[in-house]
């Protein structure tokens, strides 16, 4: 569903990650399938990123991030995702300029363990797409 | 084939002193602190080998986040340090500290978790050097990367690097 502001920060405040390790600034849907969310500028020189670009990693922890918060609700109880796995791969041979915005989507689910496909755009530009496991630690 | 039981850390230190070549990190390397996450990149020219260690001390500005209560090193940055390893190798192959950036991670699995006070040793093989004609204005390189942690692989993945050279390549 769309998510308001209030909720939004709500949901960002529920991540384990916090500052200056936490990589998501604004979840626009959530369900219990699929999150679109948005990393901008806001606080970069705290995740280490020089202003104006983005390096993969931040890309990368974005993703973990998003589809982290489709786990929410199977999280209850102390249970911690931690990432298994990552696939990925950039469809931008020039710098990444934020804000990002990006769209993760549960594709499989084993037991404790979650894969999503996810894929990342710079306005309308597809900067970057792959796929993230997440195990559910509890 | 590498027999991995031979790499305790002693025997590491041993081949780092005897057999290895030293990367100048702040020559080939344009990551700094705190963004620098390899400590020491060495390679053989026999072998193709290249060798790397970072000891995560807590100190690291990461932990604060990720976790408050379990500081635990993201595995995201475990990648970008086997990058970092990989990508001082291959500025050192081109010649000068090349502008990069990870083009794709392949099949990066992360098995145990790395704390403060481990040091990790990384081992990459360069599998495919791409596009390394002379005239060429950029260089793909694929590597294969094992990150170690005492005797336990805590993490590995095939990664390609993308470094962009904008004049001729002065070779050393």
């Amino acid at each position: 569903m769309q998510v308001s502001e209030t909720a939004s920060e709500c949901y960002i405040e529920g991540l384990t990650q916090i500052v200056p390790f936490r990589f998501v600034d604004r979840v626009h849907f959530l369900n219990d399938s699929r999150a679109v969310t948005e990393l901008s500028a806001r606080a970069m020189p705290y995740r280490f990123v020089a202003p104006g670009q983005v390096d993969t990693y931040a890309i990368l922890e974005f993703a973990a991030q998003s589809s982290g918060l489709i786990l929410r609700g199977r999280k209850k109880g102390g249970g911690r995702g931690v990432i298994t796995s990552l696939t990925g791969e950039r469809k931008k041979c020039g710098e990444i300029e934020l804000p990002l915005r990006l769209e993760s989507r549960l594709v499989e689910e084993r037991y404790s363990l979650f894969e999503f496909s996810f894929q990342v755009h710079a306005g309308l530009e597809l900067v970057f797409v792959g796929s993230v496991g997440i195990f559910i630690r509890h | 084939m590498l027999d991995w039981s031979l790499y305790s850390s002693v025997v590491l230190e041993s081949s780092f002193v005897t057999e290895m070549m030293c990367i100048d990190l702040d020559l080939y390397l344009r990551q700094t602190s705190p963004f620098r996450f390899v400590d020491e990149v060495r390679f053989s020219e026999e072998d193709g080998v290249i060798e790397s260690s970072r000891l995560y001390v807590g100190d690291e500005g990461f932990f604060a986040g990720h976790f408050p209560d379990e500081p635990i090193v993201p595995g995201v940055i475990l990648v970008e340090s086997m990058a970092q390893s990989c990508r001082a190798w291959l500025n050192k192959r081109l010649g000068r500290k090349a502008k990069g950036f990870i083009a794709s991670i392949e099949r990066a699995k992360f098995l145990k978790p790395v704390v403060p006070g481990d040091r990790v040793f990384m081992k990459a093989w360069p599998i495919d050097l791409i596009s390394v004609g002379s005239d060429s204005s950029s260089r793909f390189c694929r590597f294969s990367c094992v990150s170690r942690c005492g005797d336990l692989e805590v993490a590995k993945a095939n990664l390609t690097l993308y470094q962009i050279i904008t004049t001729p390549i002065e070779r050393r």
